[in-house]
């Protein structure tokens, strides 16, 4: 095994990167989203056939090492994605984008006239109706999808197992 | 030594160890102490390795790749779990309204300030990347090298504020 071998995995996040912002620029309207899958299944495709053609090489060790590699990448590529997926919905980095955007600062009431509760339910209920996961029907919401919800209710069963607690408010 | 399956072995030792912990008593700065914790776990098993296995150093290189790249994963996922996302509280609370709904405004009525923003505002500060004087909050060095990746991502393709 060559350094070279342990460092596929970053060689195909950098394809992952490129490719992503290539296709949402050029190719797939600026689509956020399906770009971010493009990028990550070109480069899990190349990282594969990588693997394979190197498996006649050194057919001992082979199934481990792709494996590992395998297993780098996927862990990348979701660091990847998460830095994205934070500059698009995470309230921190908002709140931090309107405190850089006024370097005297703001006070408690300047900063949620910027930013408020309101539009933080505003832009996710445009992205859940969007998406098919609520419906809207005579000014009230319904459950769209049951597979959010199925979703929603894993990442709270998580949240008890963890930090032994439903919610941080609890 | 199989470092693919010695790397796993440590990340589980240091997530069992995590979650024995979590459950015994929750630290007061639980992110601080995750990356402590995952950190010794990960050296100790770097050192278990080199001492007592007869690696090369490409394969050494490839447990520290594993192994870490693992534990950013979980910090990511922890990170997610630790707050309640707005989208899972929306959810949930028209899960629970049922066959007969919930009214529009009862949901934005529900969904406050003080739950929603001013937390996470907590938090900035808390993690020393705001700062509040004289009830101004102004970013700091820290917090504008913090968010200047993701703004700096975010123009590059065009995007808005998010959010």
């Amino acid at each position: 095994m060559s350094p070279i071998d342990a460092l596929r995995p970053f060689f195909c996040l950098l394809l992952n990167i490129t490719l992503q912002i290539f296709a949402y620029k050029f190719i797939l309207k600026r689509r956020l989203l399906r770009s971010e899958y493009f990028g990550f299944g070109c480069a899990l495709f190349f990282l594969i056939m990588l693997e394979l053609v190197s498996a006649a090489a050194s057919p001992g060790e082979w199934f481990w090492r792709a494996f590992a590699n395998l297993i780098i990448y996927l862990c990348l590529s979701f660091g990847y994605f998460t830095y994205i997926n934070l500059g698009e919905t995470a309230r921190r980095i908002r709140l931090l984008r309107e405190l850089y955007d006024a370097p005297e600062g703001l006070t408690e009431v300047q900063l949620l006239s910027r930013y408020s509760a309101a539009e933080v339910i505003d832009i996710r209920m445009v992205r859940l109706i969007n998406n098919a996961q609520i419906i809207q029907r005579d000014g009230k919401y319904f459950v769209g999808s049951p597979v959010m919800l199925s979703i929603s209710k894993i990442i709270l069963m998580l949240k008890w197992l963890v930090i032994g607690k439903k919610s941080e408010f609890d | 030594m199989n470092v693919s399956l010695w790397g796993i072995s440590c990340f589980t030792f240091a997530f069992c160890v995590h979650w024995a912990i979590w459950r015994l008593r929750m630290p007061k700065v639980p992110i601080k102490t995750l990356v402590i914790l995952f950190c010794v776990a990960g050296l100790l098993g770097f050192l278990f390795l080199f001492h007592f296995g007869s690696d090369t150093f490409p394969k050494l290189l490839h447990f520290v790749f594993l192994y870490f790249s693992m534990f950013l994963t979980y910090l990511l996922i922890y990170s997610a779990i630790e707050a309640d996302s707005p989208s899972l509280v929306i959810l949930l609370r028209i899960a629970e309204a049922g066959a007969s709904g919930l009214p529009c405004q009862a949901l934005k009525d529900s969904l406050t300030n003080d739950l929603l923003v001013l937390p996470r505002l907590e938090d900035l500060v808390a993690a020393d990347l705001v700062d509040l004087r004289d009830s101004t909050y102004a970013i700091n060095k820290k917090g504008r090298c913090f968010v200047w990746p993701f703004m700096l991502y975010r123009k590059f393709l065009g995007l808005g504020k998010g959010g």
